[in-house]
């Protein structure tokens, strides 16, 4: 009659010092189910937004950067983030997902980087500068499970003097980053992660019958219950130590 | 019911389903799913802090998290990358040199860098509550009664310096006041390296005592153990330590794969139990009343697994929706799995058993008001 019994008896004492293996044993089992839930759970599902861990031989899939100045139409491989830099009119900017290999021709945005082909159209504006944006999703045979590249996008953006590269590629399409200024998606491709490598491609595609990694709709009611949750919780704890103050 | 008679939970309890909050915490930069954490860990706090000074500290964990994305933002203020389209401020761009690409001294400041290096400060700040939250509901003293016995000497030092760490604030004052007294500089360099000296020969005399008191008392005392037996011990505890560590690192953060992980985890929780165990053979004492583990303790750390499960479990449905996304400047959404997972882990603010009475001092009727009073204390 373990939960009868008060505390502050001697009858306790000398029974939970018989049970000290035993309790010692139980505290260890919870944390060996909390240690095996994590991965249980993680392993039953692709994982296509793990980065690698540093090995020579890994290849890498990842949104590479180019350039071209104004008046060239040769692509050339940018040497720092497109955060850092500021594109002068009349300049085209690319991004392209692929191996980024410079010898391979096809991870190019285009064959050739045409600022008139782009912006011909547009006229430009006083005060703003034009840049030609070309972004191309790479093949199919590296795309994510479930998901397809879109077209290949052109378009002229015409922002202020001062934007820098992601600000332009921002005023054009949806751009997800992280906080450093690194590309990780545009138009909401690849769905998630930011960089993947090949192997992780495969062992991906290989898995089979798994939920893919495209997001569930997810009802507005949910976060507006969540913020709800949040200020009841708040207001809940607030009001119980006011009442702990007053009793003790 | 069992769970009404007041006692204390087992500190472990308390110290897993606060690192399961923590786990789940840095698994996600969605606003609203830190903010929920939070909130859980703070109406738990509430509800059984217990009522010691020490139990007080959740304040201050939480002023440090405030402080901590503070700076986050300040660093991407001053350094950091232009992104998105809604400018604050435009400050002068300072040039620097081409090889210190991807700093920038001024430039735009705009609100979508300043959202996600708040999002990355606040997940930080939620972890540092978590580890508070332990601290103030987990007492100290307790949590290191409930060591395993292989632990015991290491448990018995800690809990001498923290005895022992308020006595030196006292000290210190004190040889500050007496330099002062003499007309000697008791601020700025010379005064601390001056006062520094007799504060820790008074600690050091101190020590001295103490320790020919417990010797005398018989602490300290151990069981013969062959020094084969002993130098097994300590290799499997230290190896199976890093071994954890590693194996720990690996499965909270989510970018090494967990077939790599999970065995190395294993395999240093085994080496270090064993080492335990093979070690605690040497100590020869019993304990006093310690902590029992019955079913509120496994209703804490159940509902800190829920709590984790559910914020993976949203990893695996939702991905996208764990992050936080400023291009486009949209809402955060809160996936339905991890709204409830972290909703359960607010369970032990209910389902526990009450807090025990605070200790009642009487006082002696013939004390001046504003005395100390000199009654006993009856502590529970």
């Amino acid at each position: 009659m373990q939960g009868f019994v008060p505390v502050g008896s001697t009858v306790t004492a000398s029974r939970s010092q018989m049970g000290q293996p035993m309790r010692m044993f139980k505290v260890l089992t919870a944390a060996l189910a909390i240690i095996l839930t994590t991965p249980a759970v993680a392993l039953a599902a692709p994982s296509g937004s793990a980065s690698p861990s540093a090995s020579p031989s890994q290849v890498y899939v990842y949104w590479a950067e180019w350039e071209a100045q104004a008046g060239s139409t040769t692509w050339v491989s940018a040497q720092v983030g497109a955060g850092s830099v500021t594109p002068a009119d009349g300049s085209s900017m690319g991004w392209s997902y692929g191996t980024g290999t410079v010898n391979d021709g096809s991870s190019l945005p285009s064959p050739k980087a045409d600022f008139n082909l782009t912006c011909g159209q547009t006229p430009a504006e006083s005060g703003k500068k034009r840049v030609a944006v070309i972004v191309n999703f790479g093949p199919i045979n590296l795309a994510p499970q479930g998901a397809t590249p879109p077209q290949p996008l052109s378009a002229c953006a015409t922002v202020a003097p001062s934007a820098n590269g992601i600000q332009v590629l921002q005023s054009i399409t949806e751009v997800r980053t992280t906080a450093q200024g690194m590309v990780c998606g545009i138009d909401g491709y690849p769905p998630s992660g930011c960089g993947t490598t090949l192997e992780q491609l495969a062992s991906d595609n290989n898995a089979t019958a798994q939920p893919t990694a495209t997001d569930n709709e997810i009802s507005l009611w949910v976060t507006v219950i969540g913020g709800i949750a949040i200020i009841g919780l708040i207001i809940a704890a607030i009001v119980i130590a006011k009442r702990r103050r007053q009793d003790g | 019911m069992a769970s009404s008679i007041p006692r204390y939970v087992h500190p472990g309890a308390w110290w897993l389903w606060a690192l399961c909050l923590a786990a789940a915490a840095s698994r996600t930069t969605n606003p609203i799913i830190l903010l929920l954490i939070l909130a859980v860990t703070g109406l738990v706090v509430s509800a059984r802090k217990p009522d010691a000074p020490w139990a007080r500290s959740f304040t201050v964990f939480l002023k440090l998290g405030v402080l901590v994305i503070v700076i986050r933002v300040a660093f991407q203020v001053a350094l950091g990358t232009a992104i998105g389209t809604h400018t604050l401020l435009s400050l002068p761009v300072v040039p620097l040199p081409t090889w210190l690409a991807g700093i920038r001294l001024g430039g735009d400041i705009t609100l979508e860098s300043i959202i996600l290096a708040a999002c990355d400060g606040l997940r930080l700040a939620v972890l540092i509550a978590c580890v508070g939250a332990a601290n103030s509901l987990a007492s100290a003293n307790r949590l290191l009664k409930a060591l395993p016995p292989a632990l015991y000497e290491v448990g018995v030092a800690v809990v001498v310096a923290m005895t022992f760490a308020p006595q030196l604030v006292t000290d210190l004052n004190r040889v500050k006041q007496a330099r002062r007294l003499r007309g000697r500089p008791s601020t700025g360099f010379r005064g601390v390296t001056g006062s520094a000296l007799p504060v820790f020969e008074g600690a050091l005399d101190r020590a001295v005592a103490l320790a020919a008191a417990m010797d005398a008392r018989g602490y300290g005392r151990s069981a013969e153990l062959p020094r084969r037996v002993r130098v097994t011990t300590m290799i499997l505890v230290i190896g199976g330590m890093i071994a954890l560590c590693i194996g720990l690192y690996g499965l909270l953060s989510a970018g090494t794969p967990t077939r790599v992980s999970v065995p190395i985890f294993a395999v240093g929780l085994i080496a270090a139990l064993v080492g335990m165990w093979l070690g605690g053979r040497r100590s020869i004492r019993t304990r006093y009343r310690p902590d029992p583990w019955r079913a509120p303790e496994w209703i804490v750390t159940a509902s800190g697994i829920a709590a984790l499960a559910g914020v993976t479990i949203a990893a695996i449905q939702n991905p996208a929706a764990l992050d936080m996304t400023v291009s486009p400047l949209t809402w955060p959404q809160l996936p339905p799995a991890a709204l409830l997972g972290v909703l359960i882990a607010a369970a032990p603010a209910f389902l526990t058993p009450p807090l025990p009475a605070p200790a009642k001092v009487r006082r002696d009727p013939g004390a001046r008001a504003g005395l100390p009073s000199q009654g006993l204390v009856t502590s529970a």
